[in-house]
Formats: structure tokens, sequence, C-alpha cells
């Protein structure tokens, strides 16, 4: 009984270049929007929202969630 | 038979050159030059606010729970600690059957977290059970390399991705795995879901990060530009970009819609590998550890560097931002973790 044929590792190769070019087909067919479109989306989320990790930006915060009074530590008299 | 081959090979190279020409046209500017005109940051002031205590060994991953309170951490002591990140108590501190853990996380309902690393698996707690104890709820078997990163997307799916080149979507109450990825040709390091969950992301020891289509299966994009392995990816706050981090020493930007990298952020003397990335919740912050102990700070859009935050004394292995943005939690080989504001 021999191995694959030399015809079928011809096939396999046919079909696996055929399934490539398939793929680099919709890759050509894909929207795409250009550099400047996308940066400008990207700034305008960025600027629209509300970071309290720049204060500088955004102000801080109305009360520090790390604080001691936070943790709700027990005086003891 | 011959010329049918020679004629596919034809066609490849002219469809690859069209491809080419449509992304040049395309390429009109860049991100950085578009920022110039926005004010650049001051030095932001984040600093350590919490110092989490406990593990014995090397912490290698940790994930924050969606209450904005609770987040979890996994070291190779064989644990998984989940604490209270301001009062710095640990809630539960569960055994591990295999010490060998490399990722960990919370589901979003705050019921489970999951674990996997070595063993192959990925196995899943569940924390709130009716006799108050936590117990392993399901131990996902099917992955043939190491677990390297799991994410829930709800209580009853989780993705993985492993060093079989692979990823998984699974049914945890089933046990099983629902869907396969596989396209990577080299170890997958990390993932991370997009906000409406229809699209995750990969980072691979291709050098590659391919975004897939959940329902499908299907690689929907492919993106290059990395020079080596990439260890860490994460989704951009709006899930229009995600931001990567490799071993080429560079963290970089790549925007979904226009299918190519927007940025790169990097430095002469920055020579060491980027484990973890995350964005502040504006994502104009990108945090990223490295290997060098530190955890830098970049403008995700004019690509400065904004600020260094050291305070490990070990390789920084993982880190995370909470959803309401108010804290980032870095995991170190120094067996702490500090949580910065």
């Amino acid at each position: 009984m021999s191995g694959i044929s030399s015809s079928g590792v011809s096939d396999l190769k046919l079909k696996r270049f055929l399934e490539h070019n398939q793929r680099l087909q919709e890759q050509l067919e894909m929207r795409r929007i250009s550099v400047s479109e996308a940066s400008q989306s990207l700034i305008k989320f960025v600027m629209g929202t509300k970071d309290l990790l720049i204060p500088t930006l955004w102000g801080n915060p109305p009360s520090d969630p790390f604080s001691k009074q936070a943790t709700g530590c027990c005086t003891v008299s | 038979m011959a010329e049918r081959i020679a004629n596919a090979r034809k066609e490849a190279e002219y469809l690859k050159d069209k491809i080419r020409e449509k992304k040049a046209a395309l390429n009109d500017t860049s991100l950085k030059v578009m920022s110039q005109e926005l004010e650049p940051l001051t030095r932001i002031n984040i600093r350590i606010r919490r110092v989490l205590k406990g593990h014995l060994a090397k912490i290698y991953a940790m994930n924050w729970a969606s209450d904005k309170k609770h987040l979890v951490s996994a070291s190779q002591d064989g644990k998984l600690i989940v604490w209270d990140a301001y009062t710095t108590n640990k809630v539960y501190a569960i055994p591990l059957r295999s010490s060998w853990v490399m990722t960990c996380a919370y589901a979003p309902t705050g019921n489970l977290v999951a674990c996997g690393g070595l063993d192959n698996m990925c196995s899943i707690y569940n924390l709130r059970t009716r006799e108050g104890s936590v117990k392993v709820a399901r131990e996902l078997s099917a992955h043939s390399g190491y677990l390297s990163c799991c994410r829930f997307m709800n209580d009853r799916q989780i993705l993985t991705s492993s060093g079989d080149m692979s990823c998984m979507l699974w049914d945890v109450d089933a046990g099983m795995k629902t869907m396969e990825f596989n396209d990577h040709t080299g170890d997958v390091m990390s993932l991370s879901i997009s906000p409406d969950q229809r699209l995750f992301v990969s980072g691979a020891c291709d050098s590659t990060a391919k975004v897939w289509d959940i329902r499908s299966g299907r690689c929907v994009q492919t993106f290059t530009g990395h020079e080596s392995d990439i260890n860490a990816v994460q989704f951009f706050p709006n899930g229009d970009a995600f931001g990567t981090g490799s071993d080429d020493a560079s963290c970089r930007l790549f925007d979904l819609r226009a299918d190519r990298e927007m940025n790169i952020y990097t430095h002469d003397n920055i020579l060491c590998g980027i484990t973890s990335v995350a964005f502040s919740i504006s994502g104009r912050l990108m945090f990223a550890g490295y290997d060098d102990y530190n955890c830098n700070v970049w403008d995700t859009l004019r690509s400065d560097r904004v600020g260094v935050l050291m305070g490990h004394e070990n390789r920084v292995s993982c880190l995370g931002v909470a959803s309401d943005g108010m804290a980032m939690c870095t995991g170190s080989w120094d067996t702490t973790l500090k949580v910065w504001s």
C-alpha cells in the first residue's frame, strides 16, 4: 500500500493555495477607514470620557476612596 | 495541475499587492501627528495607596472584580487569594491542586473565579456555595498545552488561551469546550474580550495579534508589526482598538477599523520585555508592566511616557485597572500586589 500519491499531494497543495487566496480576497474586500478617521475617532472618545486618574484634565474625585476614613477604623479611647 | 498551482501562486501575489496598495492609500497621517495639538499631560500623580501582602511566592496573574473593590491574584505558592483592595483584607485564600498557575480571572457576577497553568486545565471555583466554603466547580480540560490566560464572558462561558497555539470557548456548566480558535503559529499568551463581547483579541509568540469572531470561531483580522512574542493584549475602552506588550520592548496600539498599527510606545533606554498592559477608563493612559521591575505610563495619543511607577522589587508580572477607572493594581514576582491611585 503506497502513501499519498504525488497527485494527492498536488491536490492538497492546490486546495491550500485556493483557501489562502480566498482569505486574501476577503482581506482585499474588507472595508477599512483611513488613519486620520481612526485617529479622530480615538481622540474624540478619549477627550470625551471622564478619567479621574488624570486630575489635571478632569479634576479630583469628590471623595478619596483610599483615605483612612473610608476603611472605618475604630478608635480606642 | 502544475499550471493551476502556478496560477494560484500568481493570484496570491496579485492580491497581496492590491491589499498593500489599498492600505497605503489610507495611510494619510499618524495618530501621533494628529495628537500633537493636544496639551501634553504633566507628570501624572499616581502613587501606591495599598500594599497587598500575603502570597509566599511569585505572583503571576491578577484580575479585578466588576464591583471595583475586589480582585483575585494567583501565585506559584499554589494559592488564589481574593482581596478587598480598599481594606487589604483577604476574603478568600483558595488552595490549588496545581501550584504552577499562570492566569486567573474573576467572573463579572462575582460568583466564580478561575485559574490555570502548567496543568493545561482551567479550574473554576464557586465562591458562593450554599455551604459557605469555596469549592472546585469544574475542571475544563482539552488544551494540550499550558493555560496562559482565561477570561469570563459570564458565569456560563469562559475563554482560554494556551501554549498549544489555540484558544477555546467553554460552557462552564457542561464542562466542555463549545468552540476552538485555531490560526496562531505560536503559543498564545494573552486574550482580551471586546466590550460588546462579540470579539476577542489574542496575542501570541508568533508576533501577531488576532481578532476573532466569538460566534463563528473565525479569525477576522491579523495584526503584524511586533518583532517578538506578544505577552499581553488589552482592548481599548471603546472596543475600536487594542493595546499590546511584547518581548521586543515595545507596546503598540492597533485599530480594528483601520486594520493597522496606530502607535508604538518605546524608548531607547527600555530594553526589556513587557508582561502586561491596561488602559485607564478614557484610554488616554496606557499602563505597561516591565521585566525591569517598573510600570511605565504612556500617553496613548501623543505616545509620550508620562510616568514611571517604581514600587516593586522584582518583575511586574501583571496589572489591571478597575472598571470605574479609580484604581490600578500591579502584581509582581516580589510576592506583593500594589494598588495605585
